[in-house]
């Protein structure tokens, strides 16, 4: 697309869509949200900057292979917060019981593996979104 | 150390398949590391499912209850390592690894170039990790959350066949089971909004404690049920998608469609109906009368169906409708023997029909050859893949000495027993329609003149798989021991609720 | 076809009957002696923040009481998104990489 006016709105909206996603993930275990809402927010961040100025353009600043490597990764990270409580010598996937700090309630930091684990699905769920549109919108003649 | 790690074990058997599959996409390129990957993960599960079904058997301190992160029972989610459970884990993992065998060389023909091929086995895992979480959980929201990988790979592994009609029965396959998934959550649903549990022990309790009060409520979940479960696992008329599905797979593919992943999900159905709702509920609402009937419907049309197809693969596929019909009928014949030997039809059937596919697929990719007719003489020129789908013919059509007679045979007990006997004369005449689609297959390859192509037998490896499988069903079939053992025990778990 | 058409109509409604007489069976939504109000939801509601420090009851059931379901279901996404991969990329690139 070649307009102006949309182009200027998307680079003056488009960090502040990025900080929001962020926020949202990270303090998903203290605010309404959550890691799967965040990370659809920072992905629909990528993918208006694909529909505005290009699918080439989006390409360009998200490679494919980033985006496979933080799809497998960040899927994997949740197993290996899972793996903790094992190594720790609890169940798969124990938090507080496997000792962790769960912290103050309210604070960023609470919650022990929670907030690390959304972290992780964030981030994959923003890959996948981005993998999806960048896949169909290929499809186009 | 040791303790901890068999504690921890069926979490290992679990997620070890599925966190190889999320990391192979990262270096697809490296066949060999793919494929080594693969085949260590099959080694490891079986010797993992093994072990745990030895314990199982010597039962120390089995069953086996873990806790999700520690949080009991109907808080969190609970994996029971049951009779049940480590029967399915075996059958899962022994099928699973001669099919990785199978598909080292095999892939490149149907599949594609290296990266395309790294993606079959990521979703090969993800299946098989899946599965193995459906034998172990005792959740009903984990089932439904696990049957959606299991649909999800299943359909990537259809599409990923380089042909235009792959797609397209991926896609048919796609609709028809997220409507199956859409009644399976429905009917968790309504269990839930009756009981206030997801956890299939405390549900029971209490739906056995107040069906009185929403009768209809319980008849829709059951309906929901069997039909959601139905579509998934191809019961007669939800099967339409299936024979396109399974036919234009890879021939890997197919094996472990038709030999795993339809079970899987009569797995869940099993524990569904026995676990949740339990024995005395379902005859309450004559559920198995009604599951008797559909199976013996599936029996005879998909024999019946089996018999036109000329299409080798199809054939099969319609076999596999057939044969889920035996297990339906087995799931409503209410007695030791007739689970226990439905149980064991199960996994014989992963077996032979596995090692059906797998033989078909060898002689269509060496000869190029898909019809029944076009095979003639097949069976002097690739003497050993001939003799394995012979030994699976037989097996499935109840030979004795073969595992297909053993599970039949109890079968058969079991549903005399009931004092039913729709159900046994089903079984004879599906035997008997069973031979009339095979053995011309058989009588084609051995009795008609070849033609002069120089026709070979495949390399090692899917030879070794073909040779592993056949074995498999032969050993089953003269020492069924310990295996029937095991399956036996789950039915008496089955129906003790 | 007319008459297959009858024959679908008639066993919709059947159905759409047979489910909606079951769904007037159902709890009433919302009251508090509802069977899903037991001890279950009662120590989500009283104890999550306690037992997982999280002051989100949601985030705390999905990813800690329940966690074992969401990694599945990341995995489902991830699933979906190789899928769609899979199924889309073979008709650009035939053979890629051979």
């Amino acid at each position: 697309m070649k307009d102006f006016i949309l182009k200027r709105v998307v680079v003056i909206i488009l960090p502040f869509l990025c900080v929001y996603g962020f926020y949202v993930i990270l303090h998903g275990h203290v605010s309404p949200g959550g890691s799967f809402a965040g990370g659809i927010i920072l992905g629909l961040s990528i993918i208006a900057y694909s529909t505005i100025f290009g699918i080439e353009k989006g390409k360009a600043k998200i490679p494919e292979k980033v985006l496979v490597w933080t799809e497998s990764y960040g899927t994997l990270w949740y197993g290996l917060m899972g793996m903790v409580g094992i190594v720790k010598g609890f169940p798969f996937l124990a938090n507080k019981l496997a000792g962790i700090d769960v912290g103050v309630p309210g604070a960023l930091s609470s919650g022990g593996l929670i907030s690390l684990i959304g972290i992780g699905v964030g981030i994959r769920v923003a890959s996948t979104m981005v993998t999806l549109f960048f896949t169909m919108m290929e499809e186009e003649p | 150390m040791t303790d901890s790690f068999t504690a921890n074990l069926p979490v290992y058997v679990i997620i070890a398949p599925l966190f190889v599959a999320i990391v192979l996409p990262t270096f697809a390129r490296l066949k060999r590391l793919v494929q080594g990957l693969v085949l260590l993960v099959g080694v490891l599960g079986v010797a993992g499912t093994g072990y745990l079904a030895y314990m199982v058997l010597s039962k120390e301190g089995f069953p086996m209850i873990y806790s999700m992160g520690g949080w009991p029972a109907p808080w969190g989610i609970e994996l029971v390592v049951g009779n049940l459970g480590a029967f399915f884990l075996l059958v899962v993992s022994g099928v699973s690894l001669p099919v990785a065998l199978f598909s080292r060389d095999n892939l490149t023909v149907e599949v594609g170039g290296k990266e395309r091929v790294a993606r079959f086995y990521v979703f090969y895992l993800l299946l098989v990790g899946a599965l193995s979480g459906m034998a172990l959980t005792h959740d009903l929201f984990n089932v439904y959350v696990l049957v959606e990988v299991a649909t999800l790979s299943c359909c990537a592994l259809v599409s990923s066949r380089k042909h235009p009609r792959a797609a397209e029965a991926a896609f048919n396959y796609l609709i028809l089971a997220t409507l199956g998934s859409a009644l399976v959550m429905g009917g968790i649903g309504f269990i839930y909004m009756i009981t206030g549990h997801l956890n299939m022990g405390f549900a029971s309790q209490e739906i056995n404690r107040i069906w009185q009060h929403n009768p209809h409520v319980v008849w829709l979940a059951f309906s929901f049920m069997l039909v959601g479960f139905g579509v998934k696992s191809a019961l007669f008329p939800l099967h339409i998608w299936l024979p396109d599905a399974h036919s234009t797979a890879p021939s890997p593919a197919s094996a472990i469609l038709s030999g795993l992943a339809v079970k899987g999900y009569m797995i869940c159905l099993l524990k569904v109906l026995y676990n949740v709702f339990g024995h005395s509920l379902m005859q309450e609402f004559a559920v198995h009368r009604i599951m008797v009937l559909a199976g013996t419907i599936a029996i005879l049309a998909g024999s019946i169906s089996a018999m036109t197809q000329d299409d080798l693969k199809r054939r099969l596929a319609f076999s596999t409708v057939a044969q889920v019909g035996y297990i339906i009928l087995g799931f409503g014949i209410v007695n030791t023997k007739g689970l226990a030997g439905t149980l064991f039809y199960l996994a014989s059937h992963a077996v032979i029909k596995s090692l059906l596919f797998l033989s078909a697929g060898s002689i269509i990719a060496v000869t190029g050859k898909k019809k029944v007719s076009e095979l003639a003489g097949i069976g002097r020129k690739m003497p050993i893949t001939m003799a394995t789908f012979t030994i699976a013919s037989l097996s499935l059509i109840g030979i004795p000495l073969f595992s297909g007679f053993i599970g039949k045979w109890h079968l058969l007990v079991g549903s005399m027993e009931a004092g039913n006997f729709l159900p046994t004369a089903v079984i004879i005449i599906g035997s008997v329609l069973c031979a009339a689609y095979l053995l011309p297959v058989i009588r084609v390859a051995y009795f008609e003149s070849a033609p002069q192509e120089d026709w070979k037998d495949p390399g090692f490896s899917q030879k070794l798989a073909l040779i592993v499988l056949a074995a498999a069903t032969v050993i089953l079939g003269v020492v069924p021991g310990p295996f029937l053992e095991l399956a036996t025990r789950a039915a008496t778990d089955l129906l003790m609720r | 076809m007319k008459i297959k058409n009858l024959l679908v109509l008639l066993v919709v409604l059947l159905a759409t009957y047979g489910i909606l007489i079951a769904v007037a069976e159902l709890p009433p939504y919302g009251m508090p002696d509802n069977p899903v109000h037991n001890q279950v939801s009662e120590r989500y509601i009283n104890d999550a923040l306690e037992e997982t420090g999280v002051l989100n009851m949601v985030t705390s059931i999905v990813l800690d009481y329940r966690a074992y379901d969401t990694m599945f279901e990341t995995i489902v996404l991830f699933t979906a998104a190789l899928a769609v991969v899979i199924t889309l990329k073979s008709w650009k690139k035939e053979g890629d990489g051979r």
